[in-house]
């Protein structure tokens, strides 16, 4: 069953079909415990209690809706809540998986592997060293 | 990758290498005593012990312990929004300090372990220009110091030789001289749009100087892999940081360096400076006595430490006979701009903070409505989770629009960072905190500062220059963060050198114009704060420093 705060982070993020679910990546749990860590979990929920009863079932656009309310009623509660959540799901394995697929950024952390880059090329240079003065001032 | 324990053991020949701790009761003794391992006290360790002097550094955090380096963990954005966090107050650990903020447009930033913060580093190491040194004969503004660019030219060369400075001889920003480079990195596709857009409009650029291993440099360090975060430091060893560069060099030579030793006081006896006191990691106090004590704490620690120094004799602080310990405080205010391109440029590989610089704004221009001027400063871009969190002024969407809008900003940008001089005045200043204290019960330092009229005018045009390179570069966005808050990693000015003593803490040497045996080397040390980073500075004028002390005081 979907809880309230998956049904809040599909609304947020919205993923496409071809991504896994709120749900497929456990982040309700991970939302908890990230809120939880730096103190921000009871104002989260007191704030996600003002949404509908029925909010689970609405369909996205509705859920949407109600969320933008809450928003404008309590800014930096949700602005703490949409941070901490973005955290969790851009760090998860599962969306680093589709960051892969979609804009080739290695699902794995920088080190050890590190990346290729192409060597600087100093023809780029030309027009700073043609007839270039000194930039510098004499002292 | 080595350990910690077996690069220490196998590189660092650490027979010098002490935890606090673990020494013997009795107070120690040497020639000279240096206050924090980082930029500053690496430097002048090594030189003074290479030189054959007898040192003692003190360093309150511990050696770097890169197997657990974050950027190895895959959740390490959320490490370095936390733990690895560049502001202690929000690391918040009990080596640190905490920094009362309440009254700063701008948070100083710092770390405390042995390297300082050269191991949060971004590792850009310009030099300053030889203007920057005269900016009262040239533009009647602050102060020249009591140096010139000729008196730390053959320091920086010396830096740079045991640091490792990747970059490109021939920048005609500088003097014409043959300085000591390993190949410059490669600067990647966003510094190359904006590279080609500076071109076009006939404004200087070049490729940045880097103390990072772009080849094989320096003994037990590694070469860099473009994997980016240097913020969290390099367990590659390609970065220059000073726990891989002098501090091996400087325990061979003999130095003696002892960690988690926080020192609370300098010991002084009328106009000598006798030694200092620190805690060990249990709580205990212990001596450190020296003929010669040279502070290198950072731009706010050295001032911290001499106004916690006071003696009935010195009731306003140590050496502060002139009332100007932890005055004139100066850090670079920066504005970021970051331009939207069509095209994926995999900003996340290579060194985040620098590859190409623009002096073309640097210097006082007549049609200017400021004094002195700017630095562009290209950066890279960031990960998924900072990119998410609007990181570098590009504001995100959640609902419906939230898919669209990261798929066309996460690699896709590029950003230059407005980096402006910072003019002195005394009213941007340390004091001690009348009620914040560290996790020893130490007042915790205040910082007192506003961003000037004239640094405000130089973000203004310095926005309005890059909104012009982005969009020549093909960006079809650009946004600003007009004054990035947390960006006060250049600490300069507490402790100026100058000649005149009741206006000057230190003389051109780094001794202290009140205490004959006091020195000091580090950003506090800075007449005026040009519109570079600081590190080669500090680094030169600790050198030069050292050189002094072991030719005339020992």
């Amino acid at each position: 069953m979907t809880t309230k705060i998956e049904s809040v982070l599909d609304a947020l993020f919205q993923p496409p079909p071809d991504w896994p679910t709120i749900g497929d990546l456990d982040l309700a749990a991970l939302l908890d415990a990230e809120l939880n860590e730096v103190g921000a979990l009871d104002s989260t929920y007191d704030l996600l209690a003002l949404l509908p009863e029925a909010f689970v079932e609405q369909p996205r656009e509705e859920r949407e809706g109600a969320l933008r309310k809450i928003e404008e009623e309590n800014p930096l509660v949700f602005a703490t809540m949409l941070a901490h959540a973005s955290n969790v799901y851009y760090s998860t394995p599962g969306v680093l998986q589709k960051l892969e697929l979609t804009h080739g950024y290695p699902a794995r952390p920088p080190l050890y592997v590190g990346y290729e880059l192409s060597a600087f090329d100093e023809r780029l240079l030309e027009p700073q060293t043609k007839g270039t003065k000194t930039l510098f001032r004499e002292v | 990758m080595l350990s910690r324990r077996s690069f220490v053991a196998s590189s660092l020949a650490a027979s010098g290498l002490i935890c606090a701790s673990e020494l013997p009761a009795k107070p120690g003794k040497t020639e000279v005593l240096v206050v924090g391992a980082g930029a500053g006290g690496a430097a002048i360790s090594w030189r003074l012990a290479s030189l054959g002097l007898n040192v003692t550094c003190l360093e309150q955090g511990g050696y770097e312990d890169y197997a657990k380096s974050p950027a190895a963990d895959p959740k390490w954005e959320l490490l370095r929004q936390r733990e690895y966090n560049p502001d202690p107050n929000v690391r918040n650990r009990a080596e640190d300090y905490p920094i009362d903020v309440a009254n700063s447009d701008i948070h100083p930033l710092m770390y405390s372990a042995v390297g300082g913060s050269t191991i949060m580093w971004s590792c850009h190491a310009p030099r300053f220009h030889p203007s920057d040194f005269a900016i009262r004969t040239l533009d009647g503004v602050g102060d020249d110091w009591p140096i010139r660019y000729q008196d730390l030219e053959p320091f920086y060369d010396l830096n740079e030789s045991i640091s490792g400075v990747a970059g490109l001889n021939g920048d005609p920003a500088y003097p014409d001289s043959k300085k000591p480079r390993l190949p410059p990195l490669p600067i990647g596709l966003g510094a190359e749009k904006i590279a080609t857009a500076l071109n076009d409009l006939g404004w200087h650029w070049w490729p940045a100087d880097v103390q990072v291993n772009s080849v094989a440099h320096g003994a037990g360090r590694g070469i860099c892999n473009h994997c980016g975060p240097c913020e969290l430091g390099c367990p590659l060893r390609a970065k220059g940081s000073t726990d891989v560069t002098y501090w091996p060099e400087a325990l061979k030579s003999g130095a003696q360096l002892i960690t988690n030793a926080r020192v609370t006081k300098l010991i002084s006896r009328g106009e000598q400076v006798l030694g200092a006191e620190f805690l060990d990691l249990n709580g205990q106090m212990r001596e450190q006595r020296a003929d010669v004590v040279v502070l290198a704490g950072n731009g706010i620690g050295t001032p911290r430490l001499l106004l916690l120094s006071a003696t009935s004799q010195h009731p306003n602080g140590l050496a502060n006979s002139s009332d100007m310990v932890g005055r004139n405080l100066m850090f670079h205010p920066v504005g970021i701009s970051t331009g939207v391109f069509e095209d994926a440029l995999d900003g996340y590989r290579g060194v985040t903070a620098c590859s190409i610089a623009s002096k073309q704004f640097c210097d006082t221009r007549a049609e200017n409505d400021f004094t002195r001027g700017y630095m562009l400063q290209m950066l890279r871009s960031l990960g998924p989770v900072m990119t998410a969190l609007g990181g570098y002024g590009v504001p995100q969407e959640w609902g419906k629009g939230h898919r669209a809008r990261f798929d066309t900003t996460f690699n896709h940008t590029a950003s230059i960072a407005v980096v402006c001089e910072d003019l002195p005045e005394p009213n941007n200043r340390v004091t001690l905190d009348p009620a914040l204290q560290d996790s020893s019960g130490l007042p915790a330092p205040k910082i007192h500062y506003r961003v000037s009229s004239n640094s405000k005018k130089m973000l203004k045009q310095g926005r309005e220059r890059c909104e012009e390179i982005l969009t020549r570069g093909g960006a079809g966005e650009v946004r600003h963060i007009p004054l990035l808050q947390g960006a006060g990693f250049h600490l300069m000015g507490t402790a100026r050198m100058g000649e005149d003593p009741k206006r000057f803490v230190t003389n051109e040497w780094g001794r202290t114009h009140d205490i004959k045996n006091l020195f000091i080397a580090d950003g506090s040390l800075f007449t005026s704060a040009a519109a570079v980073n600081p590190t080669a500075t500090i680094q030169a004028l600790a050198l030069r420093v050292g050189t002094h002390i072991a030719k005339s005081y020992v």
